[in-house]
């Protein structure tokens, strides 16, 4: 377990010292140290991005926020504009582990981390959220993550910011299924985003985590809701469609079965959510 | 006590008092073994079996050993005693030997000292072990066809029975008959503080063992036979104790002799923790269990029969089953006068982790299945889940289902009442059935459980039921209390001073309660059971009565009183005509009169008579009695609950510290709330997949209910110390049952399995579909 830890800062410093190989970057380490310790990861150095100024910040543009990669769970909590421009990312963030985790775990940690239960970074797939990558380039969320646990970062490269377009819902929704209130992992999430009047649907995404290799968008599903009326109906039709669609795995947390429940049954839930366009 | 006035009204019994060891542990001061850190002091790790069951071919620990900083590696031919473990039955061997099988995935092949920790972990990982993998038994039903044994005996280990009245005519007479399955998971008792020793070598005198347990007289029996050294070189000191739910009975006597043979063979302070993954992966829970209920009512609900099988998973090893089984068979049909009884439980080896001591030792398994059934039947009577346990329910006179006559302290009929009072229970229900007609994807459910709980080990542990204390009175009026139980965090240091301050008259910050040391005070039995208040109390009392008794004579002759106007109140003595001393004057006086401060108590159970046979007799020596009502919401959508509303009433005979009582209450809610809900080992091939808290889910403060309603009745036990009975275990025993019933009545499913996950809630609403 022993590892060279290292807290450069500035960026340029941070830059040279993550191209040594077998180098990890740690940006929070509320899951970089528990699988440290498990040993299922061995690093031979951690470089910590936690004393770098230039990360730290959050920008409230006209079009857009952008959060640093720097900022933590409880900070962007904080942050007015986020509750008020994105409520759906705030809901799901406040289901990430226990204050003292969201203390110390970054959203931009979370999006790097790519698991398929991430909560923030479901969000952050609806949301079309896109990751600035220090090389200069800007990839939307859905790219940058290629699998479970991995990225399309490059290789000595780190993630700068989280850029969230602004843009009007009447609904949105975020649930976690998990093992208990609060310090769990996902069996199965979903979030939904719903622009409505009079329960007539103009704009629909959703997604699913935990139930495929990556957070689930469902683009079909969104482009069969445009133009329904929310009802028993629609959500009986949208409920049949996921189940095919999800393709869930057994774990320690639950079955591929019960996963498949869920994100067909989840789906009702918008019976009384559609309720409010 | 002779001599002086007994008062009714008590200055500290039954009064809100401060937690006595809560400063050391909030601020950071107390030590744990953990914390221990002694010159040139070595680590220890084991190295485990990777099978659930394979045959040691050949140990090869030549690598290990030339590692730097590696000072032992030790295997069965180290062991200098008897390399055989076992509280009851000797079956588990210390170190496993070349030849022989592994029968868990986590028996010890191998042990490793080393100057740090992480040496010690690498050379663990060089000592090679080559094995003959073999075919495990994994289920209950694989072990009963007996087509391997895990030992050579066959699986089936010990067997226990009750018969009471005719089976036959009980449900010959019923109006109705109800049978179903039940199967009750295993729990792990997540203690915070895992396992951990420190010994020392010592050559003038032999062994100081130092450790997180329950039970510091089991290891000092343990490592003496496994030393090959007499029991009067091994002194066990329990450290500060982060928790033990039953969980640190049995297991430190074999944490203990690995430890120690580490120290032995070393001569150097050995500290053995194991870490979250080995402890859960090798110590015991509690058992799974597999009943078959089968009920007889007449038409008004009366119980007429009760018919029982189950079966226990003992994992590989008997640890303390047999006796965990004789509470099972006891509590089996639950807290009500039934005239036919008939049970049968079956212990049964499989190769995965051994099961053992947990609070409620083998009875919420049980509990749960009867608790289920007597709701079924009162379902398919047509009657209120109270009004069917208030028919049955135990009074003054009747007669348990072991046909022991109950003749005081029997507030069963007390905590049914006031569980229905103190939940509004008949707005509730016109809550729940308003909230459900308006709610189609969350269901509300009341669930309603009445329980008995046998108060310390019982007839079939009568030979260990005995308690001892030592205390001494210094010349400043400070006393040290030392006795032979064990607190673990359940408050028994606050509870022993407050019986102590009452029954010597002095104030409770003037007394230290010291933790059990076995060259002080004899073997007290173990601290389990609920007894340590009823056990250890009233052998703190009895020594501090004496104590008191000869002081007050010394205050009657100096001060020329009658001896029996004196009274000794919060650390001032007394009499009727105004003479008044300090408490710490007069025990100066005493010593400058050469008086004896120092006593000894030592209380014993009351002698019970039982029949093994038949099972019928006194099983304890008295009950704890409760009733919980709880209210769930289920959401239909997940299968997940939540416990919205809990109201428990238990009969503790006298409470002695109120708000210890509460916590206990509050703690064993919890814990039997996770149990029913959705603590859960998994295994693969017999090992354990849920080895940390990342994955073994126990409640968060998030996850209790909004309202626990918490109540006691008071009807004194004659023999407890000022009335008390026990309330540790009984606190956690309703719970399970009730969320499971109230489950059930959400659904409209009967919940047949604990815990009842959102998985397994889930597959019974689709099956109504």
């Amino acid at each position: 377990m022993d590892f060279v830890f290292m807290i450069p800062n500035t960026e340029e410093e941070l830059k040279t010292q993550l191209s040594e190989p077998g180098s990890f970057l740690m940006t929070g380490g509320t899951d970089l140290l528990v699988k440290v310790r498990i040993g299922k990861i061995k690093p031979k150095r951690v470089v910590s991005t936690i004393r770098i100024p230039t990360l730290h910040f959050l920008k409230d543009k006209i079009d857009e926020i952008v959060i640093g990669a720097t900022i933590t769970y409880s900070e962007l909590m904080d942050f007015k504009p986020l509750i008020k421009n994105f409520p759906l990312l705030y809901d799901a963030i406040y289901t990430v582990g226990s204050p003292q985790i969201r203390n110390r775990g970054t959203l931009v940690g979370n999006v790097v981390n790519a698991s398929p239960a991430g909560d923030g970074l479901l969000a952050l797939y609806l949301l079309n959220a896109k990751i600035e990558i220090s090389d200069g380039s800007v990839v939307p969320v859905e790219e940058f993550v290629t699998g479970p646990g991995q990225t399309a970062l490059p290789s000595g490269e780190y993630v700068r910011a989280i850029h969230i377009p602004k843009y009007d819902w009447s609904v949105h929704y975020f649930e976690k299924v998990g093992q208990r209130n609060s310090m769990t992992i996902s069996i199965a999430s979903v979030g939904w985003l719903i622009r409505c009047k009079n329960r007539i649907i103009d704009e629909f995404r959703i997604a699913y985590g935990s139930v495929a290799p990556t957070v689930l968008r469902l683009r079909d599903v969104e482009e069969f809701a445009k133009g329904k009326h929310i009802d028993e109906d629609f959500t009986h039709s949208i409920s049949k469609m996921v189940e095919e669609r999800v393709h869930p795995i057994d774990d320690v947390r639950g079955s591929a079965k019960y996963r498949k429940i869920l994100c067909a049954n989840l789906v009702y839930r918008m019976i009384e959510e559609g309720t409010k366009c | 006590m002779q001599g002086v006035t007994e008062k009714h009204g008590y200055f500290i019994i039954g009064k809100e008092v401060q937690r006595v060891d809560a400063f050391q542990k909030v601020t950071g001061q107390a030590k744990f073994v953990a914390d221990f850190d002694m010159k040139d002091m070595l680590y220890g790790v084991l190295v485990l079996s990777k099978y659930a069951r394979a045959r040691v071919k050949k140990i090869d620990v030549s690598k290990a050993k030339i590692l730097k900083g590696v000072k032992a590696v030790l295997t069965y031919k180290d062991i200098p005693g008897e390399n055989q473990l076992g509280e009851v039955v000797a079956d588990m061997p210390c170190l496993v030997p070349e030849g022989e099988e592994v029968r868990y995935h986590g028996d010890v092949v191998a042990l490793v000292a080393a100057d740090t920790l992480k040496i010690a972990k690498s050379a663990a990982k060089l000592v090679e072990v080559e094995y003959e993998e073999l075919t495990p038994i994994l289920t209950i039903e694989e072990a009963l066809k007996n087509e391997y044994k895990v030992h050579p005996n066959g699986n089936v280990l010990t067997s226990k029975r009750i018969r009471k009245g005719n089976i036959e005519a009980g449900f010959a007479d019923s109006d109705v008959i109800l049978e179903d399955d039940f199967y009750a998971h295993y729990q792990e008792q997540a203690y915070l503080e895992p396992q951990g020793i420190l010994a020392t070598f010592d050559n003038n005198y032999g062994i100081t063992i130092y450790g997180s347990m329950q039970c510091p007289y089991y290891v000092q029996s343990a490592v003496p036979k496994v030393l090959g050294i007499p029991m009067n070189q091994v002194r066990v000191i329990q450290a500060e104790t982060g928790g033990a739910f039953g969980g640190k009975e049995d297991v430190p006597s074999y944490v203990a002799s690995q430890c120690a043979l580490l120290a032995y063979h070393t001569k150097k302070p050995v500290l053995l923790v194991y870490s979250r993954e080995v402890d859960i992966q090798t110590t015991s829970k509690r058992h799974p269990i597999k009943s078959h209920y089968k009920l007889g009512l007449s038409r008004d609900g009366k119980l007429k029969a009760v018919e029982i099988t189950a079966h226990m998973d003992m994992g590989a090893y008997a640890t303390l089953s047999p006796i965990v089984m004789y509470r099972s068979l006891v509590h089996a049909a639950s807290a009500y006068d039934i005239p036919n009884v008939k049970v049968d439980i079956d212990g049964v080896y499989t190769n995965k982790v051994p099961c053992g001591a947990f609070r409620g030792f083998g009875s919420p398994q049980v509990l749960f299945a009867m608790e289920s059934m007597v709701s079924e039947a009162a379902k398919r009577l047509k009657m209120d889940p109270i009004d069917i346990r208030m028919k049955n329910a135990l009074r003054v006179g009747s007669r348990t289902s072991t046909d022991q006559v109950l003749t005081e302290s029997v507030g069963a009929v007390k905590t049914i009442e006031h569980a229905v009072k103190i939940s509004n229970y008949d707005e509730l229900k016109r809550q729940v059935i308003e909230f459900n007609e308006k709610n189609k994807f969350k269901k509300r459910g009341i669930g309603v459980s009445h329980i008995i709980y046998g108060v310390s080990l019982g007839a079939a542990g009568q030979h260990l039921d005995a308690a001892g204390a030592l205390v001494q009175v210094h010349r400043d009026g400070t006393i040290n209390v030392h006795f032979g139980n064990t607190e673990m965090g359940q408050g028994a240091k606050t509870v022993i001073s407050m019986i102590a301050a009452e029954a010597l008259g002095q104030k409770m910050d003037k007394i230290r309660v010291d933790n059990p040391d076995t060259s002080y005070v004899q073997d007290s039995g173990p601290t389990v059971a609920s007894r340590t208040t009823v056990f250890g109390g009233n052998a703190v009392k009895s020594a501090c009565e004496s104590i008191k008794s000869r002081m007050a004579k010394h205050f009657a002759k100096t001060r020329k009183v009658p001896i029996d106007e004196i009274t000794f109140e919060n650390g001032t003595v007394k009499t009727s005509n105004g003479e008044e001393e300090d408490f710490g004057k007069l025990a100066q006086e005493c010593y400058d009169a050469n008086v004896k401060m120092i006593e000894r108590g030592w209380f014993v159970s009351p002698k019970l008579y039982w029949n093994p046979e038949t099972g019928i007799g006194e099983a304890y020596i008295t009950y704890a009695y409760a009733t919980q009502i709880v209210l769930v919401e289920v959401d239909m959508l997940t299968g997940r609950t939540q416990v919205i509303e809990g109201y428990t009433s238990h009969d503790v005979g006298k409470k002695l510290n109120p708000v210890g009582l509460v916590g206990q209450v509050q703690g064993g809610f919890v814990q039997g709330m996770g149990y029913g809900l959705f603590e859960e080992i998994k295994t693969s091939s017999g090992k354990i997949l849920t080895d940390n808290f990342n994955t073994y889910i126990i409640p968060t403060i998030s996850d209790i209910p909004k309202k626990l309603v918490i109540d006691f009745v008071e009807d004194d036990y004659s023999q407890g110390p000022f009335g008390a009975k026990g309330i540790g275990e009984p606190s956690l025993m309703p719970t399970p049952a009730a969320v499971a019933n109230a489950i059930s009545d959400a659904i409209g499913r009967r919940i047949k399995r604990i815990p009842a996950t959102q998985e397994y809630v889930m597959n019974l609403i689709e099956e109504v579909k």
